[in-house]
Formats: C-alpha cells, structure tokens, sequence
C-alpha cells in the first residue's frame, strides 16, 4: 500500500511536531489492525482494550526514534503482540496467586439483532475461548498467521523466533483449535 | 497425517505454495479423500478464526488514546517542572549561607594549623588543617587521653 505508507509518513512528521490530529488519525488507521492482534490474543475486554491503548501510547513516546525501515502496521503489531504476550504472562501469574474465577469473562448480553447475530457472537466466543486455551507462543503464531494474514517470514521475524518454529507451531495450534472447536460443534 | 503434509496444508491456506508446489498438492488432494477431509476442516476452522477477528476496540478509542497521551505529557511536564522549582529553591535557600561557611572552615583549618603539634611536625599539610591521624595499627591501639 504505497499510498499509505506516503501518508503514513506525512502523519508521522506531523505528529513528531505535535499535531494531535494527525496523531488521532494514525489511531484510527490502525486500530482494526492492532484490535485484531490484542484481541485475538487476550479476548475482548478491559485488559484488550488497557494493552490497546499502551500500544499506541508506547508508539507515541518512540515516536522520535521511528524511522520507517518496517511499515508502520508491522511496528505497531511488533509491539502490539509483546504487551499481549506480557499481559498473558501477567494473568498467568495472577491466576497463580489467586487462584478464582473473577478475570473469566462476562457472558455476553443477549442479542437484540435478530438469531443470526446471535449465532455469530456465540461462534466468536466459542472460537475465543479455544484461542484462550492455546499456549501463548501458539497462539501468538495463529493469530499473526491466520487473523493476521502474514506471511511465515514476517511471523517469525516479529515473534524473533525461526521460520520452522513458526510452522511447526502452526500445525500444533490449528490441530488443538480443530479438536476444540470440534469438541463445540462448530463443524462437522 | 504428517507434519510435512499438514505444513504443505497451511502454506496453501496462506498462499505460499510456489506454483509446482500449489499443482502437487491439488493432485494429492483429487486423490487422497484422508487428506481432502483435513483440508476441509482446516479450512472451516481458518473461516472461523478470520470471521472472529476484531477489527476494533470499544467506541472512541482513538479518543481515550489520545486523551491519555495528553495527560501522560502533561503530568511528565508538570514533574519536570517541580524537580526545577525544588532545585531552585534550595539554591536559594543555600546560597547566602554559602560565604558563612567558607569561613566557618577557614577558620577551623586555620586554628587546627597552629594546634598541628598534635599529630606530629612531620603531618603534611593537609593532614594538619583536617587533623587527620595517620591510620596505623599502633594508632588504633593508642588511648585517646
């Protein structure tokens, strides 16, 4: 996308000399990008939401050293994904001290849109709550891969991990996703 | 199923088979009914995950983003501008006391240099104003009487 790197760019410079504007809108530009990253990671919610906004806000303080050698989405989904995986290993120790069931999420309030939305939003949530049950480092591969849509190359080189690693734990976390998803019958 | 199969799998879900590899795979898959069943679940299972992925956070995030940038800058000015008044108001608080001591210590280096028989004649000159001892074991042990 040369046009918006273009942009991306006159953004940045804009934002550097402290246009809040230009600032919101490189917020709005990439915010489906970075929601499907920390969502696909943690789940929706406050937590999502919190690592959400960190993303942006540590994107603004390096704001002086960015120099566009990655594309700004891959910069942002880099930082994007090590608060994910750190706010995992935040919940994993907490789960640890306090051993309940208050950090499990809300049931969804039903739908007033009619029986298919419904039907979606239990299918997002049964498809959520397989991804939570996926080990962060699979997880992380599935949801940069298969959400994501990069490439093994890109995955491995944002997870700093090889690209063998990023397929084996692929194929490890797309079988566990089949059996759980199976097991909630979300197909045959 | 093998890991190089299921691997071969993912990369055509993805698009990163080579154009051999992509023909390969489809004659496997006109044949092998095992393999065709797997691709098809993996391919369910790849539709739900992309039909789940979020694509935004709650309403006016890019509000609260920007919001909390504000007030993160405001408060980091705000603390940078209190170190600055705390240091300058003990400059001056200090600053008139600053030639009461100079003479303070002149003069107890002065008293101490004509009291330097003390710790011997053969003190140097520093350890004459600051009445340093030389620290031996045999000074350790002399009473102080």
């Amino acid at each position: 996308m040369p046009e918006q790197v273009g942009t991306d760019r006159a953004l940045i410079d804009q934002a550097r000399a402290g246009d809040e504007q230009a600032l919101r809108a490189l917020i709005e530009r990439y915010e489906p990008q970075v929601a499907a990253t920390v969502v696909g990671m943690l789940g929706p919610g406050d937590e999502a939401d919190d690592v959400g906004q960190e993303t942006f806000v540590r994107f603004y303080q390096s704001l002086d050293k960015f120099r566009g050698d990655a594309a700004l989405g891959t910069y942002l989904t880099r930082i994007a994904i090590n608060l994910s995986l750190n706010a995992l290993e935040r919940r994993k120790r907490q789960r640890w001290r306090f051993w309940s069931r208050d950090d499990e999420q809300a049931p969804p309030e039903p739908s007033i849109d009619g029986r298919d939305e419904q039907a979606a939003s239990e299918r997002e949530q049964a498809v959520q709550a397989a991804l939570d049950q996926l080990k962060p480092a699979f997880r992380a591969v599935v949801v940069l891969r298969m959400i994501e849509g990069y490439s093994t190359k890109e995955t491995a080189a944002l997870l700093e991990i090889a690209e063998g690693t990023v397929l084996s734990r692929l194929a490890r976390g797309m079988k566990q996703l089949e059996t759980l998803l199976k097991d909630e019958d979300l197909y045959d | 199923m093998t890991d190089s199969y299921r691997n071969e799998m993912l990369k055509a879900l993805t698009g990163e088979l080579s154009a051999s590899e992509r023909e390969a795979f489809e004659r496997a898959l006109a044949t092998d009914d095992a393999l065709r069943a797997e691709w098809e679940r993996l391919q369910e299972v790849s539709g739900l995950l992309q039909e789940s992925r979020a694509d935004s956070f709650r309403p006016f995030f890019a509000t609260r983003v920007a919001q909390r940038i504000k007030s993160e800058r405001e408060a980091s000015t705000l603390s940078s501008a209190e170190t600055e008044s705390l240091t300058d108001a003990l400059v001056w608080l200090f600053r008139p006391l600053a030639p009461v001591a100079i003479a303070v210590v002149a003069f107890l280096a002065l008293s101490n240099w004509n009291e330097r028989e003390l710790i011997g004649d053969d003190a140097s000159f520093l350890a004459a104003i600051f009445v340093a001892a030389p620290a031996t074991p045999e000074a350790a042990y002399v009473l102080d009487m």
